[in-house]
C-alpha cells in the first residue's frame, strides 16, 4: 500500500466507502450523544444493552421472511420493551430482574431462529456487530431521519428530561408525568438502536450510547453540553477508529468502540488531575431505581 | 440462623458431589443404536439425502454436503448417507444440536473435513477421534495447501479438487470398508475413473480462460486455483474462514489489487458480507458473481458441482 502524502485524509478521499462509513458512524454519534447522555444520567445503560439484544430475533425473523431488517428490528424493540414492562408489572421482581430476563430470551430466540434457518442471510455476528464498511446510502437515510426525530423529541422534551435526570420528585411536582416521559426515553433509546444497528451492529451501538456520553459526564456541568461533548466525543472515535481500521487491518466498528472506551479513560484520568468542575445539572452517578 | 447456614452448606455440598459422580459416570458408556429414530430428523434437513432407505442399511454420516456427495458414490447400496450441515447453510459458522451430536456419536462411521473446517463440530469430532471411535477426516489424508502467512492448519477447502478427493480416497474406502464390513474396492477404482475423467473435463473448461485470476468472498478458491491454472489475486476477507472480520485496510488494498488487474469480477459465497463486496464492486467497476463453494444447491452430483464452478468461472472470465 502506498503511503500518500497525507495518511489522516487520503484513506478517505481515495475510497467512497470509507466517506460512507464515517458518515454512517458520525450520524450514530450524534443520535447517541443525545439518547446516551440520558441513559448515562438515568442509569439505564442496562436497559439499552437489552434493546441491543432484544431486536436481534426481529431481525433475524425480517430477514428470514425477506421483509426489511429495519422494521424487523422496530417490532423486536417493541417487544422486548413490551415484556420488560409485563414482567415488572405482572411480578414481584425488580425491573433489573426482568430486563435481564427479556433480553436472554429475546436473544435466546435470535440464535435459535437463526440455526434452523436452512440458508440465513448473514449470521448473527454481522446483526450484532454491524458491516459498518458496507453501509448503504438508504441506511444513512434511515440514521439521519432518525436524528431529526430522537432530535427533535428531546428538543422539546428538554425540560422534563432534565429534571427527571436530578430527581423523579422534581419533575413530578413541576406537573410532569415521569412514567409518560420515561416511557418516551426508553422509546427514544428503542429508536436508536434500530436505527443504527445496520451500521455499527445492535451491539457495538450501546458502546456508543455509553462511552461517549460518560466522557461528557465527567467535564460538563450543564446537560446540553454533556450531549454536546459526547457528540464531539463520538465522532472523533469515528474518525480515529475507522483511521485505525484502515491503517492497522482492524475490524471497524469494535475500533470504533474501542477508541471511544478509551478516549473516556484518558478524560477521566485528565479530569482527576485537572480537578472537577461543580455539576448542579450533572449529579454524581448513583442508582436509580425504575 | 446458624442451622440454615449449615443445612444450606451441606445440601449444596451434597449436590455438587452427586452431579460430579454422575458427569463422571457417564464417560465412556454410551448407547450403540445405530441411527434409527435419529435417521428421519437428519434426513429432514437434508434435501440432497438418498430416497427412502431400504431395509436396514448403515448409516454413515458426513459433515457438509459437497463432501457427501462423494461418499454417496463410494457406498451406493451398502450404506445411507447422512449430512449434519443443512445444504446452504456457511458450514464455517455451523452450530449443531443436540440431535446431530447424538447422530455424531451414533453412526456406524463419520466423515469430516478436517483442518478446523467445521469448527462448530469440532469437539464433538476431537472427542470421538480421542475415543478411537469411527472417524476419518479428510484433511488428513491429502497434500495441505499452507498458506503464506497462516499460522494454522492449512487451507480446508480441499473438496475444490478432484485430485485432492482421488488422493484420500483409497483410505477412506479402507476404513470406512472396514467399518461396514464389507469390501469397496470394486466401488473405488470406479469412482476414482469417474473423477479422473471430471478432472480431466474441469481443466478443459477452464483452459478456455486466457487469464485466469480469481478474487473471491474468502481464501476458499486455493486447491482450484492450483489444480488448474488460477492465480488468487484477492479476498473480501483474506481468511480461510468467513467467520473473520472485513478491514478498511483489508478492503482498500483489495479495490487497489482489483484495479491493477483489472479484474471485473469478485466471486461471493455463503459467508461473504454482501454489503462491503457491492460497495468494492461498485466502486471499482467490477461486477458480482455468486458461486457455491461449499453447497451443491442444485447439483445432483460432485461432478454436477464441480462443473458447474467451472462453467460460472470460466463464464465470468470470458
Amino acid at each position: 500500500m502506498t503511503w500518500a502524502a497525507n495518511p489522516f485524509v487520503d484513506p478517505f478521499a481515495a475510497n467512497e466507502f470509507m466517506r460512507h462509513a464515517l458518515l454512517g458512524s458520525v450520524l450514530v454519534a450524534l443520535v447517541c450523544a443525545v439518547t446516551g447522555t440520558y441513559v448515562v444520567l438515568r442509569g439505564l445503560s442496562f436497559v439499552g444493552d437489552a434493546l441491543a439484544h432484544g431486536v436481534v430475533p426481529g431481525i433475524a425473523t425480517a430477514l428470514l421472511l425477506g421483509a426489511s431488517g429495519v422494521l424487523g428490528a422496530a417490532v423486536g424493540a417493541a417487544v422486548m420493551m413490551g415484556a420488560v414492562s409485563l414482567i415488572s408489572r405482572k411480578s414481584r421482581l425488580s425491573s433489573d430482574t426482568s430486563i435481564g430476563l427479556a433480553f436472554v430470551g429475546m436473544l435466546a430466540l435470535g440464535v435459535i431462529i437463526t440455526s434452523r434457518s436452512r440458508s440465513f442471510v448473514g449470521n448473527i455476528t454481522q446483526i450484532m456487530f454491524g458491516e459498518l464498511l458496507g453501509v448503504s446510502v438508504s441506511a444513512l437515510w434511515w440514521q439521519f431521519a432518525a436524528l431529526v426525530a430522537v432530535g427533535s423529541a428531546a428538543f422539546v422534551a428538554h425540560r422534563p428530561f432534565v429534571l427527571m435526570s436530578i430527581d423523579d420528585g422534581l419533575a413530578r411536582t413541576s406537573g410532569f408525568s415521569v412514567t409518560f416521559f420515561h416511557s418516551l426515553m426508553l422509546g427514544l433509546v428503542g429508536v436508536t438502536v434500530v436505527a443504527s444497528f445496520q451500521s455499527v451492529g445492535s451491539l457495538l451501538v450501546l458502546g456508543m450510547l455509553v462511552a461517549p456520553a460518560a466522557s461528557g459526564a465527567l467535564v460538563a456541568r450543564r446537560v446540553s453540553t454533556m450531549m454536546l461533548v459526547a457528540a464531539v466525543y463520538g465522532t472523533l472515535a469515528s474518525y480515529l477508529g475507522l483511521l485505525a481500521s484502515y491503517h492497522y487491518d482492524l475490524a471497524a466498528g469494535g475500533s470504533i468502540v474501542l477508541v471511544s472506551v478509551v478516549l473516556f479513560g484518558l478524560t477521566a484520568l485528565a479530569a482527576r488531575l485537572f480537578g472537577r468542575p461543580d455539576n448542579p445539572e450533572v449529579p454524581h452517578q448513583h442508582e436509580h431505581r425504575h | 440462623m446458624i442451622q440454615f447456614r449449615r443445612r444450606a452448606f451441606l445440601s449444596f455440598f451434597a449436590f455438587s458431589l452427586a452431579t460430579l459422580g454422575l458427569a463422571c459416570s457417564n464417560d465412556g458408556g454410551d448407547a450403540t443404536e445405530t441411527g434409527g429414530a435419529l435417521d428421519t430428523t437428519a434426513q429432514a434437513q437434508d434435501s440432497d439425502a438418498s430416497p427412502a432407505p431400504a431395509a436396514d442399511l448403515p448409516d454413515v454420516i458426513v459433515t457438509h454436503s459437497v463432501l457427501a456427495s462423494v461418499v454417496r458414490e463410494l457406498v451406493e447400496g451398502v450404506a445411507d448417507v447422512v449430512t449434519i450441515i443443512p445444504d446452504g447453510q456457511d458450514p464455517h459458522d455451523f452450530e449443531p444440536s443436540a440431535k446431530d451430536i447424538e447422530a455424531i456419536n451414533n453412526a456406524a462411521f463419520v466423515v469430516a473435513n478436517g483442518l478446523g473446517f467445521e469448527e462448530g463440530l469440532d469437539a464433538s469430532l476431537e472427542q470421538l477421534r480421542d475415543e478411537k471411535g469411527p472417524v476419518f477426516f479428510v484433511g488428513e489424508h491429502v497434500t495441505v495447501l499452507k498458506m503464506a502467512d497462516e499460522h494454522g492448519d492449512g487451507d480446508p477447502h480441499v473438496w475444490m479438487s478432484p485430485a485432492s478427493i482421488i488422493e484420500m480416497l483409497p483410505d477412506l474406502a479402507d476404513e470406512l470398508g472396514a467399518a461396514l464390513g464389507t469390501d469397496l474396492s470394486a466401488s473405488l477404482t470406479a469412482v476414482t475413473a469417474d473423477l479422473t475423467a471430471l478432472d480431466a473435463e474441469v481443466a478443459a473448461i477452464m483452459s478456455g480462460v486466457e487469464k485466469c485470476e480469481l478474487v473471491t468472498g474468502h481464501d476458499e478458491m486455493g486447491y482450484f486455483a492450483e489444480r488448474y491454472g488460477c492465480e488468487l489475486i484477492g479476498a473480501i476477507i483474506p481468511s480461510t474462514t468467513t467467520t473473520a472480520e472485513a478491514s478498511a485496510g483489508g478492503l482498500a488494498k483489495l479495490k487497489e489489487v482489483i484495479v491493477e488487474h483489472d479484474a471485473k469480477v469478485v466471486f461471493v459465497t455463503v459467508g461473504t458480507p454482501q454489503a462491503a463486496a457491492a460497495k468494492i464492486a461498485k466502486e471499482t467497476g467490477a461486477s458480482l458473481v455468486e458461486l457455491s463453494t461449499a453447497s451443491m444447491g442444485r447439483a445432483a452430483s460432485y461432478a454436477d458441482f464441480m462443473k458447474s464452478v467451472a462453467n460460472r468461472i470460466a463464464d465470468a472470465l470470458k
